[in-house]
């Protein structure tokens, strides 16, 4: 047995995940991770360094373990991202659709790890966070802001989604998980 | 070992040689085509495009060049050669900032335009000027010049961007104060309700907004000063200076702000980012509503964590951080109103 089906089998066996949560500073990283994961968000600082969540979760009958890494996004934070590249399934850009101040800034960031090729085989599930606020921009506009349209290096998807109300949260991680799984496990 | 064999020997190692180099060459050119393709910075774009500009028209110059008057045709030829000369220099240039692959494809086009180029003065130049260069052998060095084709570069993006958030801002009318100097400026609870307050260039205002927002968004003020009301989330605040904010929320940001006050009740946390000689002290707002607001934004009255700021700039965990202070109690400001 080579090494490859070995640890293919291993995975398989506990169907674990690893996620990587980035976006900028203040876009609702780690309200998203614990709002999805059935915590109180009323004490959330901002996150210096990273934070590692592991919770189980089922989709069509199989259940994963994901590991969920959450990194800071201050501006001196952001050279460590390539830290955290190795061995990501699932990339998820969280955007401030209200901080339309930098949404250019967001656009050029993620261009940048699209680019990355440590990220090559990861998923992209981009989170238009914030929907709750009347401020905010819509999923369209991020879409088109992003450019996701032209990209064809990755699978992406991106859903409109409020971390404080929780809409949208499960969808979406729902859809990445199915979208790993079918690259990663040979379900059966 | 036969002689025949060691020859089959030789001949597979060169069979085996050639394909990986032509496997380097097809990865390499399908790198570039990626590399340019998701290449973003706009420093590289503004290189890629003004490169190809120079590049272009050392190629019109060359298609024009056969029906250039005789006596003009040194001159013109210089001219190229200077163009040439032009291109090398705004590589070089600009060689501190591009990745060195983006260099090497850069460098390689000018080796094969300036090899065109004096192909063409080859051909085109009176003889006896430069009559040496008859001795020289012509190196047939007609490279595939097609495959770097640097054109196509997605600058129309940036202003792609812009033209969205312009309609944004004609749409949704920008919420909040911009482009305002020495004014008084107020927004009611009934406004702010569930909105998020943006605070954009102003200088020597005044701004209060007494009520229970959602979130904030503030740049570049100058001489300000900004009471708000309890806010159910985060501000972000950045590129402020000589600025007071007297402001209840869950989580502060600041970044890029010098000699600002901040009177704080935070029940997350406050952190400063690229910032200098800013001060900290608690919420001394007191106004008639104050405390429906607070109900209504969810903040803990109870938990204010003013005094742990956290300054993600610097990392020595012994020392404290020089950028900023605690403002003592006998010097708390009280009188916003």
């Amino acid at each position: 047995m080579g090494l490859h089906s070995i640890l293919k089998k291993l995975k398989q066996k506990e169907k674990e995940v690893r996620l990587l949560m980035l976006g900028l500073d203040n876009a609702g990283k780690t309200t998203v991770v614990k709002r999805f994961c059935g915590e109180d968000i009323n004490t959330i600082s901002p996150t210096y360094g990273f934070n590692i969540k592991t919770v189980d979760h089922t989709v069509n009958n199989y259940e994963y373990k994901l590991n969920i890494w959450d990194v800071g996004g201050q501006t001196s934070l952001r050279s460590y991202w390539r830290n955290y590249f190795e061995c990501t399934d699932g990339l998820i850009w969280v955007v401030d659709s209200s901080d339309v101040d930098r949404l250019e800034d967001c656009r050029s960031e993620l261009k940048k790890l699209l680019a990355e090729e440590r990220l090559a085989g990861a998923t992209l599930l981009v989170f238009a966070n914030k929907q709750d606020l009347s401020d905010s921009l819509n999923v369209g506009q991020i879409k088109e802001i992003l450019d996701l349209e032209t990209l064809k290096t990755h699978h992406w998807f991106i859903l409109p989604c409020s971390a404080v109300t929780g809409e949208n949260l499960v969808e979406g991680i729902d859809w990445l998980l199915k979208d790993i799984s079918a690259r990663i496990f040979t379900l059966d | 070992m036969s002689f025949s064999s060691n020859e089959a020997v030789i001949a597979l190692g060169e069979r085996i040689k050639q394909r990986s180099e032509s496997l380097a060459l097809t990865s390499e050119q399908r790198k570039a085509k990626r590399e340019i393709n998701t290449s973003e910075n706009e420093k590289s774009d503004y290189f890629i495009d003004n490169f190809s500009i120079l590049k272009k028209n050392i190629e019109k110059k060359l298609q024009n060049s056969t029906s250039v008057e005789k006596s003009q045709i040194v001159d013109y030829l210089d001219g190229l050669v200077n163009d040439i000369a032009k291109m090398q220099k705004f590589l070089n240039e600009s060689s501190m900032f591009l990745p060195s692959f983006q260099i090497k494809v850069a460098q390689e086009t000018i080796n094969v335009t300036n090899d065109t180029v004096q192909d063409c003065i080859n051909k085109l130049q009176p003889k006896k000027k430069f009559g040496f260069r008859n001795k020289r052998n012509e190196t047939p060095k007609q490279k595939s010049v097609n495959v770097l084709n640097t054109d196509t570069t997605d600058n129309k993006n940036v202003s792609q961007t812009s033209t969205i958030l312009n309609q944004h801002f004609r749409e949704k009318l920008f919420f909040g104060f911009k482009d305002i100097k020495g004014e008084t400026l107020t927004k009611t609870a009934e406004e702010l309700k569930n909105r998020q307050l943006n605070l954009l260039n102003l200088t020597s205002c005044k701004v209060i907004a007494l009520g229970n927002l959602s979130s904030m968004q503030v740049s570049n003020l100058k001489d300000c000063t900004v009471v708000v009301g309890p806010n159910s989330r985060s501000a972000f605040i950045k590129d402020c200076s000589n600025c007071v904010f007297v402001l209840a929320c869950q989580q502060v940001r600041i970044h890029n702000t010098q000699d600002t006050k901040f009177y704080l009740h935070v029940t997350g946390s406050a952190i400063i980012e690229n910032c200098e000689n800013v001060s900290f002290g608690p919420y001394t707002l007191d106004y008639d509503e104050k405390e429906k607001h607070f109900e209504e934004s969810g903040l803990s009255k109870d938990v204010n964590k003013w005094r742990n700021i956290e300054d993600f700039r610097w990392l020595n965990e012994n020392e404290k951080s020089p950028n900023f202070t605690l403002i003592d109690e006998e010097d708390w400001e009280r009188d916003w109103l």
